[in-house]
């Protein structure tokens, strides 16, 4: 087999996450001692502790939510990317890593003395300069860094001196994928047929403020058609429609509901807009929508009557409607039910969609799962060789292509 | 000589807040220890001098730097000390290092990309120049901007490394100049959280205390030598840190006779033993310090400690009466006290509970404060200190 991209893994440490990011973890009346219980949590003899009680109560899962926290208070991404690499190298293999960096400076707009994101792409480049042929890292923009021409003269250089290869969004943390300052970057990215990688699961992190605060109108910013005689999505009324239903409840208030926010502004429709105009786009939705969702399981937001959608229903008819719609099997894949994998291999054989369906793993939030190896296993026997193939090697190529790396395949760093 | 009993009395306390301020202390820098807080602190420090929102967080990526990433012990703390040259270092490699990025250039066919990083080449000063320049406009970057300047020569690319060194190195000791207080300040809370715990533990309730010396001549007077000596030791040991100078007073007092008291019935009048052995599992020399100030406090014979026959358990195990059991009029004054106090009443615990605060606060003020104000309590009872002969014979 030719060598296998992973296309979606994380390296970023807790370094990289707002201060409040724990104390929102805790009760409120922990919060002034957070400090306190960081140091205990962090302490050997609490996680040998932990350790003891799921060995004799059997309890795996406190096993792996504690190896995937030590993976995430690692010292450096380069410690992590160690963990990463030799759950692969162990099995000699020498696969090449999509890594997608976070930029997290945004999701509570709270004071936070967290190294940014430029310091988390710092350290991504030097990790880089140590793994130039297996390290393929994606820079994470959010409109309210950087914006409009600022945000592609940031980007593009990185680009053109090979130093990042994709873009990588994560609008649950408190943007809409439609918003107007991204048009430039977009119109960049097409031109350049550079890849997108977006988030698309109902779960992970969230933006944590106040929704009236990203939003402050009751319509969702959106970019307009490029039409000057006809500005307007037609799909905006749908976006403004799910925004006010979540709007009128302050599903991003901190009450407890934040998460719902994961919902509103990552949902596959809100690209809708963004396809309309730039149809050549390369966008990733990672994780194909969830297991759940691919099971159809009821949903707590649907129960709500917040979002009816089925993520994974979406994604599809978007890579039917639009060529360059691509999605990833990261984190899904950990589900080993025929009722996951066999939706999965219908998409691989599909002849329209089956040559943009990825192989990803999601690394290392997947720790809360399983072992990144047994993963890794697992996706190969459910697939067998041939499809594996495909997805790890033949569409992630197409994918990585672009006009400053054109052959992903066989160019060799040095 | 001024010999006057309420004066002792107050100079005995002020000897006991100070060694249990001690014991504070030891307490507090334990579990800061415990918990990297002094690391964590001096790292918020340099992180927020080198605050640059528009930039990097410089202060973040010096302790990436080798220089401050190998004094760390493990990967969860954070050198307690930076020297300034550790620190002005580290910057200039930091930011020097912004001007070289690495690129990656395709071959003609595609198939090779090379690394290219040609600002490698450059001096140290050069690469320093250019990594300000490239960075956005903030008011971090005009202030390195000034140093350059200032270290500049009058030819066009002369730059004193050394010099910029030196002034980083001197601008980063005026914030830790700064900070040392701050941390004291942080320490606060922490001093009285600790100074109640202690308080409690060792059940030193002041105002018992306070009536203990003023009816017993005999702990009064063996407590208020040993306030002498240990403010002798203070006075001769000024200029040296903190730590020496607890050392050198347990070294004294250890050289001094037990403490006496007239109290008799059958029980230690101190009794620090669970407390002692609990503190002595730890092998750390926090835990070994903190063993010896118990040791010294349980040797004075003085009244605190949890004891079934003496308030406030007394109050629920049933007092015994002691005040019959002599004849000397002086011990029975001290027994009848001792008899009253263990009865179980309103007035006993509230006086208990304030007493117990009192002790609390007061050990959050820190032994230097207690040691300091025992020394002039001293200085006032031996009526003033004779002045230091500045002249010879003549």
């Amino acid at each position: 087999m030719s060598r296998i991209t992973n296309a979606h893994t994380h390296i970023f440490t807790g370094k990289f996450a707002p201060d409040y990011f724990f104390k929102v973890a805790l009760p409120k009346a922990l919060h002034g001692w957070a400090d306190e219980v960081k140091a205990m949590l962090e302490s050997r003899g609490m996680r040998w502790l932990v350790r003891g009680i799921s060995r004799s109560t059997g309890k795996s899962n406190m096993q792996r939510y504690l190896n995937f926290i030590e993976t995430g208070m690692e010292e450096s991404q380069a410690d992590v990317f160690g963990k990463l690499r030799g759950s692969y190298t162990a099995l000699g293999s020498d696969t090449r890593f999509v890594v997608l960096t976070l930029n997290m400076d945004y999701m509570g707009l709270q004071r936070s003395s967290h190294p940014g994101i430029e310091d988390q792409l710092k350290e991504v480049e030097e990790l880089r300069r140590d793994y130039p042929d297996t390290v393929f890292p994606f820079v994470c923009v959010d409109p309210r860094h950087k914006q409009g021409q600022a945000l592609v003269d940031w980007v593009a250089p990185m680009h053109r001196d090979l130093r990042f290869f994709g873009i990588k969004m994560y609008p649950a943390l408190g943007y809409f994928p439609c918003d107007p300052r991204l048009t430039e970057l977009y119109a960049w990215a097409e031109a350049n047929e550079v890849p997108i990688m977006t988030h698309c699961t109902r779960v992970g992190v969230f933006y944590t403020g106040r929704l009236r605060e990203v939003v402050p109108n009751d319509s969702a910013p959106c970019l307009d058609t490029g039409d000057p005689a006809n500005p307007v999505d037609p799909e905006l009324d749908a976006i403004n429609k799910r925004l006010n239903r979540f709007m009128y409840n302050d599903f991003t208030s901190g009450k407890g509901q934040s998460k719902y926010g994961c919902n509103l502004f990552l949902n596959p429709r809100n690209f809708i807009p963004v396809l309309n105009r730039f149809p050549k786009l390369k966008i990733c939705f990672a994780h194909f929508g969830g297991d759940d969702e691919i099971m159809g399981d009821p949903k707590k937001v649907r129960e709500l009557g917040l979002d009816t959608t089925n993520f994974h229903t979406e994604i599809k008819e978007l890579m039917m409607k639009y060529e360059y719609v691509y999605t990833d099997i990261s984190y899904t894949l950990f589900n080993d039910k025929e009722e996951v994998y066999q939706p999965i291999r219908a998409s691989i054989n599909d002849p329209v969609m089956g040559g943009r369906v990825l192989f990803g793993t999601d690394y290392y939030m997947t720790l809360q799962e399983a072992p990144e190896v047994q993963l890794w296993q697992l996706c190969q026997t459910k697939l067998q060789p041939v499809l594996f193939e495909k997805i790890a090697v033949t569409n992630t190529s197409a994918y990585l292509r672009s006009k400053f790396f054109p052959d992903p395949a066989g160019t060799r760093f040095v | 000589m001024l010999d006057n009993p309420y004066l002792d009395t107050i100079i005995c306390i002020v000897l006991v807040f100070a060694l249990l301020s001690i014991l504070v202390s030891l307490i507090v820098e334990w579990w800061n220890a415990k918990i990297k807080q002094r690391g964590v602190f001096l790292q918020m420090i340099v992180r927020r001098i080198l605050r640059d929102d528009l930039n990097h967080d410089y202060g973040y990526r010096i302790y990436q730097h080798p220089t401050i990433n190998r004094m760390r012990r493990d990967g969860n703390s954070y050198p307690y000390y930076i020297s300034a040259e550790a620190f002005s270092t580290a910057l200039i490699d930091t930011i020097a290092e912004d001007a070289a990025k690495d690129r990656y250039v395709l071959s003609e066919d595609g198939k090779t990309a090379t690394r290219v990083n040609a600002s490698m080449n450059d001096p140290l000063g050069v690469r320093f120049v250019a990594g300000v320049v490239s960075m956005n406009e903030s008011p971090m970057k005009r202030l390195f901007l000034n140093f350059i300047d200032r270290n500049s020569g009058r030819q066009e690319g002369e730059f004193d490394v050394h010099g910029l060194k030196a002034e980083l190195g001197r601008w980063f000791d005026d914030h830790m100049d700064r900070a040392s207080g701050e941390y004291k300040l942080k320490l606060k809370p922490k001093l009285m959280g600790i100074g109640m715990l202690v308080a409690i533990v060792l059940n030193v309730d002041s105002i018992h205390l306070m009536k203990v010396f003023m009816l017993d001549e005999p702990l009064r007077n063996s407590t208020v030598a040993a306030a002498e000596a240990a403010a002798g030791s203070w006075s001769a040991t000024e200029g040296l840190p903190d730590t020496v100078r607890y050392r050198v007073i347990m070294d004294t007092l250890a050289t001094l006779p037990d403490g006496t008291t007239i109290r008799t019935g059958g029980n230690d009048t101190t009794d620090l033993t669970v407390v002692r052995r609990i503190v002595s599992a730890d092998s750390s020399t926090a835990g070994k310090d903190a063993v010896e100030v118990l040791d010294r406090l349980n040797r004075m014979q003085l009244p605190m400690g949890w004891d079934r026959a003496d308030a406030p358990l007394s109050w629920f195990t049933g007092p015994e009466a002691m005040a019959g059991k002599t004849n000397n009029p002086t011990e029975a004054a001290l027994l009848q006290y001792f008899d009253e106090r263990n009865e179980p009443g309103l007035k006993q615990c509230f006086l208990w509970i304030i007493g117990i605060l009192i002790t609390g606060f007061s050990l959050s003020q820190g032994a230097p404060f207690w040691f300091a104000t025992l020394l002039k309590l001293v200085n006032i009872r031996r009526a003033g200190v004779k002045p230091k002969s500045t002249t010879n014979a003549d």
